[in-house]
């Protein structure tokens, strides 16, 4: 055995080295977010009525499939925080897993770099242990990390035997992601495919813990995701949860170790596909280039952003309630109107910001294609600047356009069936369209930014940002108008509580224009880098 | 008639001045070779003919037409294969080369399979996985299928092995035969030497040499072999004369090309037995050039 794991203790340093920056930005942000979390629940629910109404609100099936099966009782604080973070830290913790155990398993045997490092005289097995021990020092971190700082803030409701299990909870669920990682890394010949399928049995895992937690139990059994809300953390403390966690990674991470003892390297257990021999016509248009490139990312944007559309539509019957107990969420409406009408409004002008991304990324993908060189290869065909900027814009601005359209249809559908005072579909897209001339805007400064000072394109993502914090903190900043009004949101007129304002959308769409011409001007003249 | 051309470019990038006073002309039909050592400014110079740089100073035309404000009219007409090939990594090695082609309009699917064959090129696979080789071997594929006139070549082969470099010099040649012109641009010397009709040198920016390579070699020295009956005193002091060794009573040399008449004429005062000479070969040649220019800029 020794022999095989030579050269580990060199390994696992200069590995956790390479890595260290990323796992430490990721360990901060989980404990900063449980941690402020945590300090701001007990001001939330300071009464056991509003515990009370809150366990209302968790009796909704869309409620139990979104954040898992509730508790009996809500006396602890505990237990209320517990119920809406366990589940989404769990899943964060698993992305710092999946994607630190990608890249250290098949991205660095894609990049050569386990080849070089295979010739020395190094032992089989020492690379993958060298890799497990950077993950479980991840891991075992974020639990001290964890339960260190929630025992420091000293906070009514959590219990030290239910900090220690809450930590160990995300601690082994990072664990076991981490090494199904690992396990994944062996059937795929790419870290890409690695990454996807993780991420799919992630995904797969939520979906099974839904349909398991609403109606067939056995389901959740079967799922790790389940297996969370079973500990009943700061009440119950349950621990065969961390139990089943620990043994299946280890039962998984035997098979992984077999499998690199045996695997060529380079290779995949799976048989890879083999390719398209031709291009499809469709692909063999500038533009149909452009969209197949992106394809991946903008129906990825879609599910998530018309998913989201579907959870927000099933609580529009429970709105009343929801709401009128919740002073959290009071605060965020103070606008006219009923509060369904309200909500919509707000939800649409929060959903806007989410669409600029895909916009972004998609136009910006012109700029990331010349620093990879690659329009470099269409340049020097005969394709002109002004058609491959065409070609990006145009797709942009169909995700712009074509978005917002498909989530009012859905939002409207699921929210017509369930709540029988559902508003007019015109309403409603009205409420969602608006904020076209908006994403038109953002991409405008986009266009202006890659053709004059295509070194700071990136710079279009301070106007997202600053959307964001005027939307999330301007309320509660008691930011000034002027303040707010830098963000381009704000110009949008709030349909249906505000009169539509066509001159002011058609200015708005009038300076995107504008900007994108002249961005084109500047893209037509400049030197390209590759 | 002229297919290229290159006026007294100048290109600067900031204070540094990539290319200075660059001149170049490619008549229809020839294999041009443009040799340097690396940053010499060949890319520069090629991404100036393909409109991807403008230049500071002077002037590009391809076909009679500007480099710059045509290039798309101009790209018609070319086909490019850069030194390190970067493609999409999610579209298949075949998907890539269709999409190439087309970009310049129709082309022949028997042509571009071909190709493919005659460079054993796998099409199934998704781009991510292919060697640097393999990632040239699209552009060379999309290069030699399409029905271009110039062919703009920079150190195409660098990644290939010698049965395809053999395939690459092969397509290259066929190309030329069909009245095309090429662009070569390559370290590789020898390369240079099999396939170019005229070469041009550049370092540091500037064209310090261009010529035939017969030209070019009667600015240099032949490497000389000589074995003689008696041994040829004061042979050290001739002048024209460089680098003499003497092993077992052979002399071996360089002589200057324009003093060969005196060498030979005092040699064979001295009974010749074997006489062997060998042209400079392009390496040669080139360190020549270099070793020179690099004495001068010490003095």
């Amino acid at each position: 055995m020794k022999r095989h794991i030579k050269g580990t203790g060199i390994l696992f340093p200069i590995l956790m080295r390479q890595h260290r920056l990323r796992l430490l930005l990721w360990l901060a942000g989980l404990v900063l977010v449980t941690c402020s979390v945590a300090y701001a629940y007990p001001g939330m629910y300071p009464d056991q009525a509003s515990r009370e109404a809150y366990s209302i609100t968790m009796e909704n099936p869309a409620m139990i499939a979104m954040l898992g099966i509730g508790y009996e009782h809500y006396q602890e604080i505990g237990s209320l925080f517990a119920l809406e973070m366990l589940l989404f830290s769990a899943i964060a913790v698993a992305i710092m897993n999946i994607l630190l155990m990608s890249r250290l398993t098949r991205d660095d045997e894609e990049n050569g770099i386990l080849e070089l490092v295979q010739s020395k005289s190094v032992g089989r097995l020492s690379y993958l242990t060298a890799s497990f021990m950077v993950m479980l020092s991840a891991n075992i971190l974020l639990i001290i990390l964890l339960v260190t700082a929630m025992t420091a803030m000293r906070i009514d409701g959590f219990g030290f035997s239910g900090i220690v299990l809450y930590s160990s909870l995300l601690g082994s669920f990072g664990l076991l992601f981490g090494t199904l990682t690992a396990f994944f890394a062996h059937l795929a010949t790419s870290s890409r495919g690695t990454s996807i399928f993780s991420f799919g049995a992630l995904f797969f895992f939520y979906l099974l813990r839904a349909i398991g937690d609403v109606e067939v139990t056995f389901l959740s059994w079967i799922s790790p995701l389940g297996w969370l809300s079973r500990a009943y953390v700061f009440v119950g403390n349950n621990s065969l949860p961390v139990v089943l966690l620990l043994v299946s990674s280890i039962g998984i991470g035997m098979i992984a170790f077999i499998l690199q003892a045996k695997r060529d390297i380079g290779d995949g257990l799976l048989p890879e596909r083999a390719g398209a021999m031709r291009a499809s016509a469709f692909l063999k248009t500038k533009i149909g280039l452009g969209i197949r490139l992106q394809r991946t990312m903008i129906l990825m944007w879609m599910i998530g952003i018309l998913l989201l559309n579907i959870v927000f539509a099933l609580i529009l019957g429970d709105l009343e309630a929801f709401f009128l107990e919740n002073e959290a969420m009071q605060a965020f409406l103070t606008g006219d109107g009923n509060v369904m009408e309200q909500f919509i409004v707000l939800l649409m002008a929060i959903m806007a910001l989410f669409i600029t991304a895909p916009v972004i990324i998609s136009f910006l993908r012109l700029r990331g294609e010349e620093k990879a060189n690659r329009t470099e290869l269409l340049f020097s065909r005969a394709v002109s600047r002004m058609q491959l900027l065409r070609a990006y814009l145009v797709s942009a601005i169909m995700i712009a356009v074509v978005l917002p359209t498909l989530q009012a249809i859905t939002l409207w559908s699921v929210g017509f069936i369930i709540s029988e005072e559902m508003m007019s579909f015109a309403d409603v897209l009205g409420a969602s369209v608006v904020y076209i001339p908006a994403l038109l805007l953002v991409l405008g400064i986009a266009v202006l930014l890659i053709g004059w000072l295509p070194k700071a394109t990136s710079l279009v993502w301070v106007f997202l940002v600053y959307g964001f914090i005027v939307i999330y903190l301007g309320d509660i900043l008691e930011l000034p108008d002027w303040v707010r009004n830098l963000s381009v949101y704000e110009y949008i007129p709030a349909y249906p509580n505000e009169e539509l304002s066509y001159p002011v959308l058609l200015i708005l769409s009038g300076i995107s224009i504008l900007m994108m011409v002249i961005g084109a001007l500047g893209y037509k003249r400049r030197d390209m880098e590759g | 008639m002229t297919m290229l051309q290159l006026d007294r470019i100048t290109k600067k990038f900031g204070d540094f001045k990539a290319l200075d006073q660059v001149s170049l002309e490619l008549k229809e039909g020839e294999i041009y070779g443009f040799i340097g050592p690396n940053g010499a400014g060949k890319s520069t110079t090629i991404r100036i003919l393909l409109g991807m740089l403008k230049a500071t100073e002077g002037r590009a035309t391809l076909f009679g037409k500007d480099a710059w404000k045509d290039a798309a009219e101009i790209h018609k007409r070319c086909a490019y294969v850069p030194g390190d090939v970067y493609v999409w990594p999610n579209l298949t090695g075949g998907e890539v080369i269709d999409v190439l082609l087309k970009m310049n309009g129709s082309y022949s699917e028997k042509k571009r399979d071909e190709w493919v064959e005659r460079f054993q090129f796998d099409p199934t696979k998704k781009a991510r996985s292919y060697s640097k080789g393999n990632r040239q071997k699209i552009a060379l594929i999309a290069a030699f299928a399409s029905e271009a006139d110039l062919f703009i070549l920079d150190e195409p082969t660098s990644g290939l092995d010698p049965l395809m470099e053999y395939t690459f010099q092969q397509g290259v040649r066929e190309v030329k035969e069909a009245g095309k012109t090429v662009l070569l641009s390559s370290h590789i010397l020898s390369e240079v030497e099999k396939l170019c009709d005229r070469v041009a040198i550049i370092r540091q920016g500037k064209i310090i040499e261009r010529g035939t390579l017969k030209d070019l070699r009667h600015l240099t020295r032949m490497q000389m072999q000589v074995e003689t009956r008696e041994a040829p005193e004061g042979l050290a002091q001739l002048s024209g004369i460089h680098q003499l060794k003497e092993t077992e009573g052979q002399f071996s040399f360089q002589a200057d090309t324009d003093h060969m008449e005196e060498i030979i004429n005092y040699l064979s005062k001295y009974g010749v037995r074997k006489m062997e000479s060998t042209p400079p070969t392009l390496e040669d040649l080139f360190m020549r050039h270099y070793e020179e220019r690099s004495s001068e800029e010490n003095a």
